[in-house]
């Protein structure tokens, strides 16, 4: 009905997503639930091109009537969009499609009962605590989610999906002479069922992240102003991969279309298949297509198939992630299919599927033990990158230096900073084993703000010469 | 049915159906957005959004939340129905007490325009074109601009099992412009923003000019050698830093969890004893005013920093009983999809006025920088109030009381204790801007330190 109306009203493409989102967050506080909440939300949201122009309106009113309104004001505002328009909106090709998509669950997390979820989370309390003795607060959280998309295109395409994400994260933050640390944990989020919660024991990586938080109280602050090898693994860099490669391949970023608020990208479209982003051990790609990658899905909001397409390839940039508009703009036959929305009520934008360095040959293992002088860091706890996604710095939790291929002492404190091309063409190591998605849950883009859901590839991975410990004398 | 009507019905079903307390708020959110760049609109979007959040109480202090995206019978009651099944399953919150008991609201005006509401898409259209074409006419080296215009309507109400009921409606409108002048490498970059209640007070012409004039003259950006300058900060940066000083300090939450940079500093003079903040979410100088906050506790005047002494930390309900105390009324009201913000926060600062013009404060710089912004800034030491993050838009090198050059943009990583801490002078009500954080002066700091560069 609403794409006929859209039709009706002067639209030359159309489409209707219609949304059912369900979220359950069970959160525990030192011991005692604090946030025991569930939320359920449907909508839809309409997109029409109108003499060229694109229009966009949504509402949580899923009546016929209200879809007669959003379509009206949809064609409205794409009127009125016409009064400063580039010209025709162009779209890439996709295959019209007829299809159905499930994320492959064994174990439903929206119906696990709350008893069997609360005693994990106290369990990871009380075994922090086991292992604590200045622990001043604790945070165990377990959340799911279950997204239903109906997807249909003036086109013809019609798509629904069922996407189903779960995992969890715990912390502990320790205090001993006015000197706070804290030490964090996870179950990775990925798209996949309870099964993913079940095969961590959260309770031991309580106890193995509080054995590190109180070893972080007797340790000295990392080394500043010092240019060493750095070290990164796990979640902190599917993060440092997320904000350099990830945000800065968005083709809406590097036309311009983000400056207002997440900024643009130094990699411009002159440098596609000629700038060394990395050395030639780094390939990075986008890969909606991986098993349980917290980006995973079968279409993307435009009914553009689930794809993996190489972005960085043997050190070269070669592509970008794209839309069906953004793609057209470029020239590229078809898009990436990075189109996504974090509610009906909001229009799709490029955003990132699972954002994967890809292996190298190395044992993880033998990384360190082939480090003289080196610094090994985990645990996220600051981040920030410039507008065209050059210049950043980090800081994590816990750092490890090591000296001859050995763990020689943690430092507390320890922060890095660079310029991405240097950093990634600095790569001289990457690890074969021990290869996973981190999920994260927190990416955020757009305006109206949008949240989204994304995954990072990676392992063990060696960067040479960084520079260390920018917080310099405070 | 009225939204407040709404919410006391759903109480009333909470406590039949067995609730020892229930808190119910519901709101409906209508936003509409033009968003343009390089000279052209590329997004134009607008949403009805609403929602009805849900709290519960059973055997005194086991607490259960839902929330539903539907104002439909059907669906609050199963949403209540999750509530209560959830609070049952929990465990006892030892640290929850009750919630707050109702106290005498007094209504507001002021805070909902009319115009804004019924502000309608071809207006904005025509808004950001009177921008674009402002920005291009100013000068022939300015090459586009970007940005948005924005207005929302929201309307709440908040009721609970005690008696407390509030409900209001209000409007913020925003006008965002980014504009670039001169070639790739010397490009410079202006940045202006005005929000009001009342969009008819966002006059396009005069921000747009604002922004081209920043671009024309930070265009050929020269790098700057990293250390300490002294830094005229615009409002738009000191609310950068009135963000940081609730989140990594006033709030009572975080001082409770022993992480607060205030621990041991309360009374003391931490601070430059020119800087005096006020939060009052009923002073209509600040962006979103309102009569009560997050919990329908009614909002009053909270002295934060007197004469550079911090005075006072931010409570709701919760974190107060914890200390035997009165909230102050600053629990969070969370509507929409926001992210996520689970603490009390100042969010009506107003920052004293000083006597300085912008002209003055540039003329009293010896060696310093002007800070048109920051952007992507995080904490790196709670404790310390350390935080890094880059410049934006317009920065320049200031010499000996006068404007040399532009500067390339940098990454800066300072205590914000340290900044504020010494402050050469704050400005006048002519330098005054309504900000997401609070109302503020541009301030000059005697010292800031800058860490390291990018290559733009």
């Amino acid at each position: 009905m609403g794409l006929e109306l859209a039709s009706k009203l002067g639209a030359t493409y159309a489409d209707i997503r219609f949304v059912e989102d369900e979220r359950r967050i069970v959160r525990v506080k030192n011991g005692s639930p604090e946030r025991l909440s569930h939320s359920i939300g449907s909508g839809f949201g309409v997109r029409v091109i109108v003499e060229g122009s694109w229009g966009f309106a949504g509402s949580r009113d899923v009546t016929p009537d209200s879809v007669r309104k959003t379509v009206e004001m949809a064609v409205k505002i794409a009127r009125a969009s016409a009064l400063k328009s580039r010209g025709e909106v162009r779209l890439a090709d996709t295959p019209v499609v007829r299809d159905t998509y499930e994320t492959r669950v064994r174990k439903d997390p929206l119906k696990v009962p709350l008893e069997e979820i609360l005693d994990i989370l106290i369990s990871a309390d009380e075994a922090f605590r086991e292992k604590s003795s200045h622990v001043r607060t604790t945070t165990n959280s377990i959340e799911a989610r279950r997204e239903e998309k109906y997807i249909a295109t003036s086109e013809g395409s019609r798509i629904r999906q069922r996407i189903v994400y779960c995992g969890g994260s715990g912390q502990g933050i320790v205090l001993k002479n006015g000197l706070p640390q804290r030490r964090s944990y996870q179950i990775n989020f990925r798209t996949m069922g309870y099964e993913n919660v079940e095969e961590v024991d959260l309770a031991e990586r309580a106890r193995e992240a509080a054995v590190e938080a109180e070893a972080l109280l007797e340790a000295r602050t990392c080394p500043t102003e010092i240019r060493t090898d750095l070290i990164l693994d796990g979640a902190h860099l599917g993060l440092q991969i997320h904000e350099t490669i990830g945000h800065g391949s968005e083709l809406d970023r590097v036309l311009g279309t983000e400056v207002d608020l997440a900024g643009m990208s130094f990699l411009t479209l002159d440098k596609r298949g000629k700038f060394r982003y990395g050395s030639e051990l780094v390939n990075f790609v986008a890969d909606a297509t991986a098993e349980g990658g917290l980006g995973t899905f079968g279409y993307d909001d435009e009914g553009v198939p689930a794809k993996k397409v190489y972005l960085v390839k043997e050190g070269i940039l070669v592509g970008y992630q794209s839309s069906r508009e953004t793609a057209a703009e470029i020239g590229d036959e078809e898009s990436s299919g990075a189109m996504r929305a974090d509610s009906p009520l909001h229009l799709p934008l490029v955003r990132m599927t699972n954002i994967n360095l890809l292996p190298g040959n190395w044992k993880s293992d033998e990384i360190i033990e082939e480090t003289r002088e080196g610094i090994l860091m985990r645990g996220t706890k600051m981040w920030s990158i410039d507008q065209m996604r050059l210049n950043f710095q980090f800081g994590t939790e816990i750092g490890w230096l090591i000296k001859n291929g050995e763990i020689a002492e943690v430092v507390r404190d320890p922060t890095y900073t660079g310029i991405s091309y240097e950093f990634w063409g600095s790569v001289d190591a990457i690890a074969k084993d021990g290869w996973t998605i981190y999920g994260i849950t927190g990416c955020g883009k757009g305006k109206p703000g949008q949240v989204m859901y994304v995954g990072h590839g990676c392992s063990r991975t060696r960067i040479k010469n960084v520079r260390v410990g920018v917080t310099g004398r405070l | 049915m009225s939204l407040l009507e709404l919410a006391k019905k759903t109480v009333d079903r909470a406590v039949k159906e067995g609730a020892y307390q229930a808190e119910v708020k519901v709101y409906s959110l209508r936003e509409a957005l033009t968003r343009y760049t390089k000279n052209v609109i590329h997004q134009n979007v607008a949403s009805q959004d609403y929602g009805v959040s849900l709290k519960v109480v059973v055997e005194r202090n086991k607490v259960g939340m839902t929330s539903v995206n539907s104002l439909e019978e059907e669906a609050i009651q199963e949403g209540l129905r999750r509530a209560l099944k959830i609070a049952k399953v929990s465990k006892p919150d030892p640290d929850f007490k009750t919630l707050p008991e109702p106290k005498a609201i007094t209504p507001l005006r002021g805070i909902y325009y009319k115009e804004t509401a019924e502000y309608t898409p071809e207006e904005m259209a025509e808004g950001v074109k009177r921008v674009i074409e402002t920005a291009k006419d100013y000068d022939k080296n300015v090459r586009w601009s970007a940005g948005s215009f924005t207005t929302t309507v929201v309307g709440l109400a908040i009721t609970n099992s005690l008696g407390v009921e509030a409900e209001s409606k209000h409007t913020v409108a925003s006008l965002e412009v980014i504009t670039k002048a001169g070639p790739t490498g010397q490009e410079g970059s202006g940045y202006r923003v005005k929000r009001s209640r009342n969009v008819k007070e966002i006059d396009p012409g005069a921000v747009a000019l604002d922004a081209a004039r920043d671009a024309v003259e930070s265009m050929n950006p020269k790098r700057i050698p990293l250390g300490e300058y002294e830094a005229v900060l615009r409002p738009e940066a000191v609310s950068t830093f009135l963000g940081f000083l609730g989140r990594l300090g006033f709030s009572a939450r975080v001082y409770q969890e022993e992480r607060s940079f205030l621990r041991g500093k309360m009374g003391t003079q931490l601070f430059d004893e020119k800087l005096t903040i006020w939060d009052n979410g009923r002073d209509l100088r600040t962006l979103t005013p309102s009569a009560f906050d997050g919990e329908g506790v009614p909002k009053r005047g909270l002295m934060l920093v007197n004469g550079g002494v911090p005075e006072n930390l931010c409570y709701d309900t919760y974190t107060a009983l914890k200390e035997g105390k009165e909230s102050t009324g600053h629990a969070i009201m969370r509507f929409g999809r926001a992210f996520f913000i689970d603490m009390p926060l100042p969010v009506n600062q107003v920052v004293s006025p000083g006597d300085a013009s912008m002209d003055e404060l540039v003329e009293e710089t010896k060696r310093g920088v002007l800070i048109t912004r920051f952007w992507y800034v995080n904490p790196i030491r709670w404790d310390l109030a350390v935080i890094s993050g880059m410049t934006s838009d317009g920065i320049w090198l200031i010499e000996n009381g006068e404007i040399k050059h532009a500067s390339q943009q940098m990454r800066f990583t300072d205590s914000v204790l340290r900044a504020l801490g010494n402050i050469d002078a704050i400005g006048d009500e002519s330098t005054v801007e309504k900000t997401t954080n609070g109302t503020t002066p541009a301030i000059k700091v005697h010292r800031f330190r800058f860490t390291g560069h990018t290559e733009f």
